[in-house]
Protein backbone atom coordinates (compact mmCIF):
# COMPACT_ATOMS: atom_id res chain seq x y z
CA UNK A 1 0.00 0.00 0.00
CA UNK A 2 1.45 3.53 -0.74
CA UNK A 3 2.40 5.97 2.18
CA UNK A 4 1.88 9.70 1.36
CA UNK A 5 4.24 11.58 3.69
CA UNK A 6 2.41 15.22 3.86
CA UNK A 7 5.81 16.59 5.28
CA UNK A 8 8.30 16.23 2.52
CA UNK A 9 5.53 16.26 0.50
CA UNK A 10 6.12 12.23 -1.20
CA UNK A 11 4.11 9.38 -2.10
CA UNK A 12 5.82 5.74 -1.89
CA UNK A 13 4.69 2.91 -4.34
CA UNK A 14 5.80 -0.41 -4.02
CA UNK A 15 6.40 -2.59 -7.37
CA UNK A 16 7.12 -6.15 -7.90
CA UNK A 17 8.91 -7.95 -10.11
CA UNK A 18 7.05 -11.32 -10.27
CA UNK A 19 7.86 -14.35 -11.95
CA UNK A 20 9.65 -17.81 -12.48
CA UNK A 21 13.03 -18.47 -11.60
CA UNK A 22 15.22 -17.37 -13.60
CA UNK A 23 13.04 -15.54 -16.01
CA UNK A 24 14.83 -12.46 -16.02
CA UNK A 25 13.11 -10.19 -12.95
CA UNK A 26 16.67 -9.32 -11.66
CA UNK A 27 18.21 -8.54 -15.47
CA UNK A 28 15.15 -6.09 -15.69
CA UNK A 29 16.47 -4.01 -12.64
CA UNK A 30 19.66 -4.31 -13.12
CA UNK A 31 19.14 -2.59 -16.42
CA UNK A 32 17.61 -0.20 -14.82
CA UNK A 33 19.61 0.18 -12.46
CA UNK A 34 22.42 0.83 -14.98
CA UNK A 35 21.07 2.72 -17.12
CA UNK A 36 18.46 5.42 -15.44
CA UNK A 37 19.68 8.74 -14.57
CA UNK A 38 21.45 8.75 -11.40
CA UNK A 39 19.86 11.63 -9.98
CA UNK A 40 16.55 9.35 -10.01
CA UNK A 41 17.62 6.18 -8.41
CA UNK A 42 19.59 5.26 -5.31
CA UNK A 43 21.73 1.93 -5.40
CA UNK A 44 20.61 -1.27 -5.93
CA UNK A 45 20.32 -4.19 -3.21
CA UNK A 46 20.71 -7.43 -4.00
CA UNK A 47 20.84 -10.56 -1.83
CA UNK A 48 21.96 -12.83 -4.14
CA UNK A 49 23.29 -16.61 -4.30
CA UNK A 50 26.73 -17.15 -5.27
CA UNK A 51 24.96 -18.58 -8.41
CA UNK A 52 23.27 -15.33 -9.36
CA UNK A 53 20.16 -16.75 -7.89
CA UNK A 54 18.18 -14.11 -6.05
CA UNK A 55 17.96 -15.07 -2.29
CA UNK A 56 16.01 -12.61 -0.77
CA UNK A 57 14.84 -9.46 -2.80
CA UNK A 58 16.46 -7.14 -4.92
CA UNK A 59 15.35 -3.41 -4.04
CA UNK A 60 15.73 -0.53 -6.24
CA UNK A 61 14.42 2.87 -5.63
CA UNK A 62 13.28 4.80 -8.45
CA UNK A 63 11.79 8.69 -8.08
CA UNK A 64 9.50 9.33 -11.45
CA UNK A 65 7.46 12.49 -11.47
CA UNK A 66 5.53 15.32 -9.57
CA UNK A 67 1.89 15.18 -9.59
CA UNK A 68 -0.16 17.59 -8.18
CA UNK A 69 3.05 18.51 -6.09
CA UNK A 70 3.81 15.47 -4.91
CA UNK A 71 7.09 13.96 -5.55
CA UNK A 72 6.07 9.75 -6.53
CA UNK A 73 9.10 7.32 -5.17
CA UNK A 74 9.08 3.51 -6.84
CA UNK A 75 10.87 1.20 -4.43
CA UNK A 76 10.52 -2.04 -7.33
CA UNK A 77 11.29 -5.22 -5.91
CA UNK A 78 11.95 -8.80 -7.21
CA UNK A 79 11.22 -11.86 -5.69
CA UNK A 80 13.10 -15.05 -5.53
CA UNK A 81 11.30 -17.41 -8.30
CA UNK A 82 12.71 -20.67 -7.16
CA UNK A 83 9.40 -22.77 -5.80
CA UNK A 84 11.16 -23.35 -2.10
CA UNK A 85 10.91 -19.98 -1.29
CA UNK A 86 7.16 -19.33 -1.07
CA UNK A 87 7.16 -17.54 2.23
CA UNK A 88 9.75 -14.93 1.03
CA UNK A 89 7.53 -14.60 -2.29
CA UNK A 90 4.81 -13.91 -0.22
CA UNK A 91 6.30 -11.37 2.14
CA UNK A 92 7.76 -9.28 -0.67
CA UNK A 93 4.58 -9.03 -1.91
CA UNK A 94 2.59 -7.84 0.90
CA UNK A 95 1.83 -3.78 0.25
CA UNK A 96 2.43 -4.25 -3.59
CA UNK A 97 1.15 -1.37 -5.52
CA UNK A 98 1.30 -3.12 -8.90
CA UNK A 99 3.16 -6.07 -10.21
CA UNK A 100 5.19 -7.00 -13.37
CA UNK A 101 4.65 -10.51 -13.81
CA UNK A 102 7.73 -11.23 -16.35
CA UNK A 103 7.13 -14.48 -18.02
CA UNK A 104 9.37 -16.83 -19.63
CA UNK A 105 8.91 -17.06 -23.45
CA UNK A 106 10.68 -20.90 -23.85
CA UNK A 107 8.12 -23.10 -24.70
CA UNK A 108 9.84 -25.48 -22.26
CA UNK A 109 9.14 -23.09 -19.37
CA UNK A 110 5.28 -22.88 -19.83
CA UNK A 111 4.47 -25.18 -17.29
CA UNK A 112 6.74 -22.89 -14.56
CA UNK A 113 5.05 -19.60 -15.97
CA UNK A 114 1.79 -21.22 -15.49
CA UNK A 115 2.44 -22.33 -11.68
CA UNK A 116 4.08 -18.83 -10.56
CA UNK A 117 1.04 -17.34 -12.07
CA UNK A 118 -1.29 -19.04 -10.15
CA UNK A 119 1.08 -18.36 -6.73
CA UNK A 120 0.96 -14.78 -7.60
CA UNK A 121 -2.82 -15.10 -6.89
CA UNK A 122 -2.73 -17.59 -4.46
CA UNK A 123 -0.06 -15.36 -2.06
CA UNK A 124 -2.30 -12.33 -3.14
CA UNK A 125 -5.52 -14.04 -1.98
CA UNK A 126 -3.49 -14.64 1.47
CA UNK A 127 -3.53 -10.94 1.76
CA UNK A 128 -7.08 -10.80 0.36
CA UNK A 129 -6.38 -8.94 -2.24
CA UNK A 130 -7.64 -9.64 -6.04
CA UNK A 131 -6.20 -8.90 -8.99
CA UNK A 132 -9.26 -7.23 -10.21
CA UNK A 133 -7.70 -4.62 -8.20
CA UNK A 134 -4.44 -4.47 -8.13
CA UNK A 135 -2.44 -2.80 -11.38
CA UNK A 136 -0.55 -5.47 -12.86
CA UNK A 137 0.80 -6.08 -16.56
CA UNK A 138 2.71 -8.89 -18.26
CA UNK A 139 6.46 -8.83 -19.62
CA UNK A 140 6.86 -11.83 -22.08
CA UNK A 141 10.39 -11.86 -21.81
CA UNK A 142 13.56 -13.64 -23.62
CA UNK A 143 11.59 -12.81 -26.87
CA UNK A 144 15.40 -12.88 -28.81
CA UNK A 145 15.62 -16.95 -28.34
CA UNK A 146 14.75 -19.24 -30.82
CA UNK A 147 12.25 -21.69 -29.24
CA UNK A 148 9.93 -19.05 -27.72
CA UNK A 149 6.03 -19.45 -27.71
CA UNK A 150 4.08 -16.74 -29.98
CA UNK A 151 2.86 -13.61 -28.09
CA UNK A 152 -0.57 -14.39 -29.01
CA UNK A 153 0.03 -18.13 -27.21
CA UNK A 154 1.14 -16.55 -23.77
CA UNK A 155 -1.59 -14.45 -23.90
CA UNK A 156 -4.21 -17.45 -24.28
CA UNK A 157 -2.38 -18.93 -21.30
CA UNK A 158 -1.46 -16.08 -18.95
CA UNK A 159 -3.59 -12.80 -19.71
CA UNK A 160 -7.17 -13.91 -19.32
CA UNK A 161 -8.56 -9.85 -18.19
CA UNK A 162 -6.37 -8.06 -21.48
CA UNK A 163 -4.07 -6.25 -19.05
CA UNK A 164 -1.27 -4.59 -21.10
CA UNK A 165 1.82 -6.67 -21.92
CA UNK A 166 5.33 -5.75 -23.21
CA UNK A 167 7.49 -8.00 -25.52
CA UNK A 168 11.07 -7.74 -23.69
CA UNK A 169 14.89 -8.81 -23.78
CA UNK A 170 15.84 -7.52 -20.36
CA UNK A 171 19.29 -8.49 -21.63
CA UNK A 172 19.83 -5.98 -23.50
CA UNK A 173 16.96 -3.78 -22.11
CA UNK A 174 14.22 -4.10 -24.84
CA UNK A 175 11.01 -3.39 -23.31
CA UNK A 176 12.39 -2.92 -19.93
CA UNK A 177 11.85 0.74 -19.74
CA UNK A 178 8.45 0.82 -21.49
CA UNK A 179 7.20 -1.65 -18.71
CA UNK A 180 7.88 0.28 -15.86
CA UNK A 181 6.13 3.14 -17.26
CA UNK A 182 3.26 1.49 -18.67
CA UNK A 183 2.90 -0.50 -14.54
CA UNK A 184 3.48 3.02 -13.11
CA UNK A 185 1.06 4.67 -15.44
CA UNK A 186 -1.48 2.64 -14.07
CA UNK A 187 -0.23 2.51 -10.79
CA UNK A 188 -0.48 6.03 -10.25
CA UNK A 189 -4.22 6.16 -11.67
CA UNK A 190 -5.34 3.67 -9.29
CA UNK A 191 -3.86 6.00 -6.21
CA UNK A 192 -5.40 8.85 -7.55
CA UNK A 193 -8.81 7.20 -7.91
CA UNK A 194 -8.20 5.48 -4.65
CA UNK A 195 -7.16 9.05 -3.00
CA UNK A 196 -10.14 10.87 -4.66
CA UNK A 197 -12.67 8.42 -3.40
CA UNK A 198 -11.35 8.65 -0.14
CA UNK A 199 -10.63 4.44 -0.23
CA UNK A 200 -6.82 5.39 0.35
CA UNK B 1 6.73 -27.10 51.61
CA UNK B 2 4.78 -28.53 54.35
CA UNK B 3 1.35 -28.62 52.08
CA UNK B 4 3.25 -30.36 49.41
CA UNK B 5 5.07 -33.10 51.70
CA UNK B 6 1.89 -33.55 53.59
CA UNK B 7 0.01 -34.14 50.17
CA UNK B 8 2.91 -36.17 49.19
CA UNK B 9 2.63 -38.76 52.01
CA UNK B 10 -1.30 -38.98 51.00
CA UNK B 11 -1.08 -39.66 47.35
CA UNK B 12 0.67 -42.09 46.62
CA UNK B 13 1.17 -41.08 43.20
CA UNK B 14 2.37 -37.53 44.35
CA UNK B 15 4.97 -39.75 46.47
CA UNK B 16 6.26 -41.23 43.81
CA UNK B 17 7.11 -38.51 42.00
CA UNK B 18 8.65 -36.88 44.36
CA UNK B 19 10.43 -39.68 45.06
CA UNK B 20 11.50 -39.98 41.48
CA UNK B 21 12.45 -36.54 41.48
CA UNK B 22 14.51 -36.85 44.60
CA UNK B 23 16.49 -39.37 42.89
CA UNK B 24 16.94 -37.15 39.80
CA UNK B 25 18.11 -34.56 41.52
CA UNK B 26 20.97 -36.60 43.38
CA UNK B 27 21.93 -38.43 40.25
CA UNK B 28 22.49 -34.69 38.46
CA UNK B 29 24.01 -33.63 41.75
CA UNK B 30 26.13 -36.29 41.08
CA UNK B 31 27.01 -35.60 37.18
CA UNK B 32 27.42 -31.81 38.51
CA UNK B 33 29.88 -32.79 41.42
CA UNK B 34 32.34 -34.42 39.67
CA UNK B 35 33.56 -31.86 37.44
CA UNK B 36 33.26 -29.26 40.25
CA UNK B 37 36.01 -31.39 42.12
CA UNK B 38 37.93 -32.52 38.71
CA UNK B 39 38.56 -28.82 38.15
CA UNK B 40 39.11 -27.74 41.69
CA UNK B 41 35.68 -25.78 42.30
CA UNK B 42 35.62 -28.10 44.85
CA UNK B 43 38.26 -29.69 47.15
CA UNK B 44 35.60 -33.03 47.88
CA UNK B 45 32.26 -33.83 47.71
CA UNK B 46 31.82 -32.83 51.08
CA UNK B 47 32.44 -29.26 50.37
CA UNK B 48 28.83 -29.12 48.10
CA UNK B 49 27.11 -28.68 50.48
CA UNK B 50 22.91 -29.03 49.90
CA UNK B 51 22.34 -25.38 50.14
CA UNK B 52 24.98 -24.75 47.61
CA UNK B 53 24.42 -26.84 45.29
CA UNK B 54 20.48 -27.06 45.10
CA UNK B 55 19.79 -24.02 43.51
CA UNK B 56 22.85 -24.81 40.79
CA UNK B 57 20.74 -28.03 40.17
CA UNK B 58 17.90 -25.94 39.64
CA UNK B 59 19.82 -23.38 37.48
CA UNK B 60 21.04 -26.54 35.55
CA UNK B 61 17.45 -27.91 35.39
CA UNK B 62 16.01 -24.38 33.75
CA UNK B 63 18.96 -24.57 31.18
CA UNK B 64 18.34 -28.47 30.28
CA UNK B 65 14.66 -27.73 29.95
CA UNK B 66 15.33 -24.40 27.78
CA UNK B 67 17.69 -26.31 25.71
CA UNK B 68 15.30 -28.95 25.06
CA UNK B 69 12.03 -27.26 24.09
CA UNK B 70 14.85 -24.95 21.62
CA UNK B 71 15.93 -28.32 19.98
CA UNK B 72 12.78 -29.47 19.47
CA UNK B 73 12.14 -26.26 17.73
CA UNK B 74 15.59 -26.41 16.01
CA UNK B 75 15.04 -30.01 14.92
CA UNK B 76 11.74 -29.27 13.24
CA UNK B 77 12.15 -26.00 11.74
CA UNK B 78 16.29 -25.93 10.80
CA UNK B 79 15.78 -22.31 12.03
CA UNK B 80 17.67 -21.07 14.83
CA UNK B 81 15.36 -17.89 15.52
CA UNK B 82 12.63 -20.27 15.24
CA UNK B 83 14.30 -22.67 17.89
CA UNK B 84 14.84 -19.77 20.40
CA UNK B 85 11.04 -19.12 19.76
CA UNK B 86 10.16 -22.34 20.74
CA UNK B 87 11.96 -22.37 23.67
CA UNK B 88 10.01 -19.23 24.66
CA UNK B 89 7.18 -21.28 23.51
CA UNK B 90 8.47 -24.25 25.56
CA UNK B 91 8.00 -22.54 28.99
CA UNK B 92 4.99 -20.39 28.44
CA UNK B 93 3.09 -23.38 27.76
CA UNK B 94 5.17 -25.26 30.96
CA UNK B 95 3.87 -22.11 32.73
CA UNK B 96 0.19 -22.85 32.11
CA UNK B 97 0.51 -26.36 32.79
CA UNK B 98 2.28 -25.31 36.59
CA UNK B 99 -0.60 -23.52 37.43
CA UNK B 100 -2.87 -25.98 35.93
CA UNK B 101 -1.01 -28.27 38.28
CA UNK B 102 -0.75 -26.35 41.21
CA UNK B 103 -4.83 -25.89 40.62
CA UNK B 104 -5.43 -30.03 40.48
CA UNK B 105 -3.18 -30.50 43.68
CA UNK B 106 -4.41 -27.43 45.56
CA UNK B 107 -8.25 -28.48 45.20
CA UNK B 108 -7.42 -32.41 45.58
CA UNK B 109 -5.27 -31.71 49.54
CA UNK B 110 -7.78 -28.73 50.29
CA UNK B 111 -4.97 -26.02 50.01
CA UNK B 112 -5.02 -22.63 49.24
CA UNK B 113 -3.50 -22.61 45.47
CA UNK B 114 -0.99 -19.97 46.66
CA UNK B 115 0.33 -21.88 49.58
CA UNK B 116 0.19 -24.56 46.71
CA UNK B 117 2.24 -22.92 44.30
CA UNK B 118 4.81 -21.81 46.76
CA UNK B 119 5.27 -25.16 47.94
CA UNK B 120 6.11 -26.51 45.41
CA UNK B 121 9.66 -25.73 45.08
CA UNK B 122 13.06 -27.58 46.22
CA UNK B 123 13.58 -31.57 45.34
CA UNK B 124 10.17 -30.63 43.65
CA UNK B 125 11.50 -29.05 40.86
CA UNK B 126 12.96 -32.21 39.48
CA UNK B 127 9.55 -33.34 38.91
CA UNK B 128 7.97 -30.16 38.04
CA UNK B 129 10.28 -29.68 35.49
CA UNK B 130 10.07 -33.60 34.01
CA UNK B 131 6.51 -33.07 34.29
CA UNK B 132 6.69 -29.54 32.43
CA UNK B 133 8.97 -30.70 29.79
CA UNK B 134 7.08 -33.91 28.78
CA UNK B 135 3.82 -31.63 28.13
CA UNK B 136 5.82 -29.30 26.90
CA UNK B 137 7.30 -31.58 24.64
CA UNK B 138 3.58 -32.63 23.39
CA UNK B 139 1.80 -29.58 23.35
CA UNK B 140 4.56 -28.66 20.83
CA UNK B 141 4.06 -31.51 18.33
CA UNK B 142 0.95 -30.19 17.10
CA UNK B 143 2.79 -27.28 16.21
CA UNK B 144 5.24 -29.08 13.87
CA UNK B 145 3.92 -27.28 10.80
CA UNK B 146 4.20 -23.49 12.44
CA UNK B 147 7.46 -24.48 13.61
CA UNK B 148 9.05 -26.07 10.33
CA UNK B 149 7.71 -22.34 8.32
CA UNK B 150 8.65 -20.72 11.31
CA UNK B 151 5.11 -19.54 12.23
CA UNK B 152 4.27 -18.63 8.42
CA UNK B 153 7.81 -16.23 8.37
CA UNK B 154 10.19 -18.48 6.88
CA UNK B 155 10.65 -20.98 3.71
CA UNK B 156 9.76 -24.42 4.33
CA UNK B 157 12.95 -26.82 4.57
CA UNK B 158 13.41 -28.15 0.84
CA UNK B 159 12.14 -31.75 0.57
CA UNK B 160 14.19 -34.19 -0.06
CA UNK B 161 15.77 -35.69 -4.10
CA UNK B 162 13.35 -38.42 -3.67
CA UNK B 163 10.22 -36.52 -2.39
CA UNK B 164 11.21 -33.64 -4.92
CA UNK B 165 10.73 -36.40 -7.85
CA UNK B 166 7.86 -38.06 -6.36
CA UNK B 167 5.88 -34.87 -5.83
CA UNK B 168 6.26 -33.91 -10.01
CA UNK B 169 3.18 -33.75 -11.91
CA UNK B 170 3.12 -36.71 -13.88
CA UNK B 171 0.48 -38.04 -16.93
CA UNK B 172 1.88 -41.65 -16.51
CA UNK B 173 -0.86 -43.41 -14.48
CA UNK B 174 1.17 -44.83 -10.98
CA UNK B 175 -1.33 -48.13 -10.43
CA UNK B 176 -3.42 -50.21 -12.97
CA UNK B 177 -6.12 -48.54 -14.68
CA UNK B 178 -8.90 -48.02 -12.43
CA UNK B 179 -11.90 -47.44 -15.29
CA UNK B 180 -13.28 -44.34 -12.80
CA UNK B 181 -12.02 -41.74 -16.02
CA UNK B 182 -14.33 -42.02 -18.90
CA UNK B 183 -12.43 -41.12 -22.09
CA UNK B 184 -14.89 -39.24 -23.96
CA UNK B 185 -14.43 -39.20 -27.79
CA UNK B 186 -15.56 -36.84 -30.30
CA UNK B 187 -15.74 -38.53 -33.92
CA UNK B 188 -16.47 -41.70 -33.51
CA UNK B 189 -14.97 -43.14 -36.87
CA UNK B 190 -12.35 -41.91 -36.17
CA UNK B 191 -11.83 -42.92 -32.23
CA UNK B 192 -12.71 -46.52 -32.26
CA UNK B 193 -9.99 -48.23 -30.86
CA UNK B 194 -8.95 -51.65 -32.94
CA UNK B 195 -10.91 -54.47 -31.89
CA UNK B 196 -7.72 -56.45 -31.18
CA UNK B 197 -7.33 -54.06 -28.03
CA UNK B 198 -9.97 -54.11 -26.18
CA UNK B 199 -9.55 -58.18 -25.97
CA UNK B 200 -5.44 -57.56 -25.64
CA UNK B 201 -4.61 -60.72 -23.44
CA UNK B 202 -1.64 -58.83 -21.45
CA UNK B 203 -1.12 -55.79 -19.88
CA UNK B 204 0.50 -52.99 -21.74
CA UNK B 205 4.16 -52.51 -21.87
CA UNK B 206 3.93 -49.32 -20.84
CA UNK B 207 1.58 -47.33 -18.28
CA UNK B 208 -1.38 -46.11 -20.35
CA UNK B 209 -1.17 -42.32 -20.05
CA UNK B 210 -4.33 -41.02 -18.46
CA UNK B 211 -5.66 -37.13 -17.84
CA UNK B 212 -4.67 -35.58 -14.49
CA UNK B 213 -7.73 -35.80 -12.18
CA UNK B 214 -8.20 -32.48 -12.42
CA UNK B 215 -8.51 -32.28 -16.16
CA UNK B 216 -11.20 -30.39 -17.57
CA UNK B 217 -11.91 -30.75 -21.24
CA UNK B 218 -12.23 -27.56 -23.18
CA UNK B 219 -15.47 -26.86 -24.47
CA UNK B 220 -14.93 -28.11 -28.02
CA UNK B 221 -15.73 -25.33 -30.71
CA UNK B 222 -15.59 -25.90 -34.30
CA UNK B 223 -12.55 -27.16 -36.15
CA UNK B 224 -10.51 -27.70 -32.91
CA UNK B 225 -11.23 -31.72 -32.83
CA UNK B 226 -8.80 -32.95 -36.32
CA UNK B 227 -5.91 -33.76 -36.67
CA UNK B 228 -2.55 -32.73 -36.73
CA UNK B 229 0.80 -33.42 -37.55
CA UNK B 230 3.35 -33.73 -35.46
CA UNK B 231 7.37 -35.34 -35.70
CA UNK B 232 7.51 -38.96 -35.04
CA UNK B 233 9.91 -38.39 -32.34
CA UNK B 234 7.39 -36.49 -30.31
CA UNK B 235 4.89 -39.47 -29.97
CA UNK B 236 8.01 -42.02 -29.31
CA UNK B 237 8.79 -39.96 -26.78
CA UNK B 238 5.63 -40.80 -24.90
CA UNK B 239 4.81 -44.22 -26.78
CA UNK B 240 8.11 -46.04 -27.51
CA UNK B 241 6.19 -48.93 -28.71
CA UNK B 242 5.41 -47.19 -31.23
CA UNK B 243 9.07 -47.32 -32.50
CA UNK B 244 8.41 -50.69 -34.86
CA UNK B 245 5.83 -48.59 -36.66
CA UNK B 246 7.61 -45.29 -37.16
CA UNK B 247 10.24 -43.51 -38.82
CA UNK B 248 12.20 -40.78 -36.58
CA UNK B 249 12.28 -38.40 -39.23
CA UNK B 250 8.85 -38.22 -40.40
CA UNK B 251 5.76 -36.79 -38.94
CA UNK B 252 2.86 -38.36 -38.06
CA UNK B 253 -0.53 -36.89 -38.19
CA UNK B 254 -2.80 -37.61 -35.35
CA UNK B 255 -6.05 -36.98 -34.28
CA UNK B 256 -5.98 -34.50 -31.81
CA UNK B 257 -8.68 -35.27 -28.93
CA UNK B 258 -8.43 -32.03 -26.20
CA UNK B 259 -6.59 -28.53 -25.67
CA UNK B 260 -5.71 -28.13 -22.38
CA UNK B 261 -4.76 -24.78 -21.74
CA UNK B 262 -3.91 -24.92 -17.89
CA UNK B 263 -1.07 -27.04 -18.68
CA UNK B 264 2.56 -26.72 -20.33
CA UNK B 265 1.33 -29.75 -22.97
CA UNK B 266 -1.92 -30.53 -25.13
CA UNK B 267 -2.92 -33.71 -24.35
CA UNK B 268 -4.13 -35.80 -27.84
CA UNK B 269 -5.76 -39.21 -28.01
CA UNK B 270 -3.13 -41.32 -29.77
CA UNK B 271 -5.60 -43.85 -32.39
CA UNK B 272 -3.44 -46.64 -33.45
CA UNK B 273 -4.98 -46.93 -36.35
CA UNK B 274 -3.63 -43.54 -37.12
CA UNK B 275 -0.36 -44.29 -36.88
CA UNK B 276 -0.54 -47.57 -39.06
CA UNK B 277 -2.07 -45.55 -41.50
CA UNK B 278 0.25 -42.31 -41.13
CA UNK B 279 2.57 -41.11 -43.71
CA UNK B 280 5.12 -41.95 -41.51
CA UNK B 281 3.81 -44.69 -40.05
CA UNK B 282 4.87 -48.48 -40.72
CA UNK B 283 2.61 -51.52 -41.64
CA UNK B 284 0.15 -52.82 -39.84
CA UNK B 285 1.87 -55.86 -37.17
CA UNK B 286 0.41 -59.17 -38.82
CA UNK B 287 -0.49 -60.93 -35.72
CA UNK B 288 -2.52 -60.29 -33.10
CA UNK B 289 1.01 -61.64 -30.90
CA UNK B 290 2.30 -58.12 -32.24
CA UNK B 291 -0.83 -56.39 -31.79
CA UNK B 292 -1.31 -57.37 -27.93
CA UNK B 293 0.72 -54.62 -26.33
CA UNK B 294 -0.63 -51.99 -28.41
CA UNK B 295 -3.31 -49.30 -27.14
CA UNK B 296 -5.11 -46.21 -28.24
CA UNK B 297 -3.68 -43.82 -25.18
CA UNK B 298 -3.40 -40.38 -24.61
CA UNK B 299 -0.11 -38.49 -25.19
CA UNK B 300 1.41 -35.65 -24.33
CA UNK B 301 2.34 -32.73 -27.18
CA UNK B 302 3.98 -29.30 -26.44
CA UNK B 303 1.68 -27.16 -27.82
CA UNK B 304 4.51 -26.05 -29.88
CA UNK B 305 3.97 -28.56 -32.25
CA UNK B 306 0.38 -27.71 -32.61
CA UNK B 307 -0.70 -24.53 -32.15
CA UNK B 308 -0.04 -23.39 -35.61
CA UNK B 309 -2.20 -26.36 -37.29
CA UNK B 310 -5.12 -25.00 -35.27
CA UNK B 311 -7.58 -22.62 -36.07
CA UNK B 312 -6.40 -19.25 -34.04
CA UNK B 313 -10.00 -18.63 -33.40
CA UNK B 314 -9.56 -21.04 -30.78
CA UNK B 315 -7.52 -19.23 -28.81
CA UNK B 316 -9.54 -16.63 -28.64
CA UNK B 317 -11.08 -15.71 -25.06
CA UNK B 318 -13.65 -13.11 -23.94
CA UNK B 319 -11.46 -11.01 -21.81
CA UNK B 320 -13.39 -8.48 -19.53
CA UNK B 321 -10.33 -5.65 -18.83
CA UNK B 322 -10.33 -4.92 -14.82
CA UNK B 323 -11.87 -1.92 -13.58
CA UNK B 324 -7.93 -0.09 -12.79
CA UNK B 325 -7.71 -0.13 -16.60
CA UNK B 326 -10.72 2.11 -17.13
CA UNK B 327 -9.62 4.70 -14.85
CA UNK B 328 -8.92 8.19 -16.49
CA UNK B 329 -5.17 8.88 -17.06
CA UNK B 330 -3.31 11.56 -15.42
CA UNK B 331 -0.86 13.97 -16.41
CA UNK B 332 2.11 13.32 -15.80
CA UNK B 333 5.53 15.36 -15.66
CA UNK B 334 7.51 12.38 -17.24
CA UNK B 335 8.32 9.09 -17.18
CA UNK B 336 11.64 6.97 -17.03
CA UNK B 337 13.78 7.20 -19.90
CA UNK B 338 17.16 5.15 -20.81
CA UNK B 339 19.96 8.42 -20.44
CA UNK B 340 22.64 5.87 -19.61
Amino acid sequence: MASINYATREINCKLVYYGPGLCGKTTNLQFLHQHLNRGRRGEMVSLATPGERTLYFDFLPVEMAEINGFKVKFGLYTVPGQVLYNATRKLVLRGADGVVFVADSQWDVMQENLDSWQNLQDNLAGYNVHLEDLPYIFQYNKRDLTDIAPVWYMEYLLNARGVPYTEAVALDGRGVFSTLNILCRFVIRDLVHRFETGAF
Amino acid sequence: MAATSQSAEQEPMFGLMQGFSMGTLLLLGGLLAVPMVKFGWARTISDLAPTTIIPLLVGLLWLLEAIAYALIAGLLSRNILVALSGAVLGFITRFIVFLLMGVLVSSQNGVELSDTLMGMDGPSWAYRALAMLVTGTMLLLPFRRMLQTGYGLIDAPAPSPSASRAKQFSFASKAPRTGHYQIVRSAPTAQTAPATTAAAPTAPRHPVIQPPENFTPVIPRDNVFGTVSVPASVILASVPEAQPFLEADKPVTIHLAYLVPQLQRGTAWLIWQQIFSAPGGGARPANEQADAGVRDRWVKISPKYFITQVPREYFEIQRIPPAWMRLPAVPQESQFDDVE
